[in-house]
């Protein structure tokens, strides 16, 4: 008897349908769900670009060229203290160009409506400057800090804003407000 | 025949009851499918639990980069503990005496993925470049003090370009 008959002789009926054995394939499944459970992310993790002035020895010469380039032009310092009182200065080297300042709410907390507010009024009135220094004090919790960054970033209703491109010299617009965020007081600066 | 009856009898029956598993398989493989996608392609690592990220609506998507955590009871470089916060703030003894705002062992860690990193970029031709990136977890409760010194030990190592990390609150 070939091996073909017998197959067809234990099987039976070679007409007769063949019923496939799912039962390892759930096993398989059930193990792998709880693996996966485990191993996955249901909170969407982000980013926001921020700098700070690097030390070192060939570092500081850079700085020094960029430190005197930067004077020249213009940025949006924003102060914050403990009591998330903010303080808004658009300067251009010593020379303030433009000054606000928003206290925190009756609850304490940031006023991030104020506080846009005022940064839409700036950026209208310089609309081609995306820098802005930061310089919290100690007391500041992190999430205030975040918080700033955040509101500094994008306009509200995504407004947008006349640029020029200095080597096109062609104007676009941008929703993005203050995106060149430092750092100002981690080497001591502009406490 | 009452029904209770024929269910009586039918139950009674000898022959063998087939579970219908089709179904079943379907309904794992989607979930299989659908876990598989959440789990998303970024190699981020999650903050444990005792870390509160603050939410950011305009935030980026995280890129790799070295990662320090600071949690509310210590500080972290590349999952290795590297100093200890009391209510979220260094100790003295975690400070250089010469230097109130450099954490030494913070700056040793630092220095160290610096040097494998320039390493690398060495050895690449500049192909894989040292940018001093760093991603930082840090608890939203933490006082700007403890950051700034942290920011400041990374800054002395070489570390400029800091992606904070945020939950995103836009999806």
């Amino acid at each position: 008897m070939s091996i073909v008959d017998d197959i067809v002789h234990k099987s039976g009926n070679p007409e007769e349908d063949m019923e496939l054995d799912l039962a390892p394939l759930l096993g398989l499944m059930a193990a792998l769900i709880p693996v996966l459970l485990m191993a996955s992310a249901f909170v969407k993790l982000a980013s926001l670009s921020a700098k700070v002035p690097v030390l070192g020895e060939a570092q500081a010469a850079i700085d020094k060229n960029v430190k005197d380039n930067q004077e020249k032009k213009i940025g949006l310092y924003v102060e914050i203290n403990g009591e998330n009182f903010i303080l808004l200065n658009l300067k251009q080297g010593d020379k303030v160009l433009g000054t606000a300042s928003v206290p925190a709410k009756e609850d304490k907390q940031l006023d991030e409506e104020k506080f846009v507010d005022e940064v839409v009024k700036m950026k209208k009135s310089y609309p081609d400057v995306f820098r802005a220094r930061l310089n919290p004090t100690e007391k500041v919790k992190y999430e205030a800090i975040v918080g700033l960054i955040d509101n500094m970033k994008v306009s509200p209703n995504n407004e947008e804003f006349p640029v020029v491109d200095k080597e096109t010299g062609k104007t676009f617009s941008t929703p993005v407000m203050y995106d060149d965020v430092t750092f100002g007081n981690i080497m001591g600066e502009d406490e | 025949m009452s029904v209770v009856k024929r269910m009586l009898k039918d139950a009674q029956s000898t022959k063998p009851v087939v579970i219908q598993l089709t179904a079943m398989v379907d309904m794992f493989t989607i979930l299989v499918v659908f876990l598989l996608k959440s789990m998303g392609a970024t190699a981020i690592k999650i903050p444990p639990p005792e870390l509160r990220l603050p939410t950011a609506f305009y935030a980026e998507e995280p890129k790799e980069a070295l990662l320090i955590m600071m949690a509310p009871s210590y500080v972290s470089v590349n999952d290795k503990k590297v100093a200890t916060l009391k209510d979220g703030q260094f100790m003295a003894t975690d400070l250089a005496k010469n230097d109130l705002y450099l954490v030494p062992s913070i700056e040793k860690d630092l220095l160290e993925q610096a040097e494998i990193s320039k390493k690398v970029e060495k050895e690449t031709k500049g192909l894989v470049k040292f940018k001093g990136t760093v991603f930082i977890q840090i608890d939203k409760s933490i006082d700007y003090a403890t950051i700034k010194r942290v920011l400041y030990t990374a800054s002395v190592a070489g570390f400029g370009d800091l992606r904070l990390a945020t939950i995103n609150g836009a999806e």
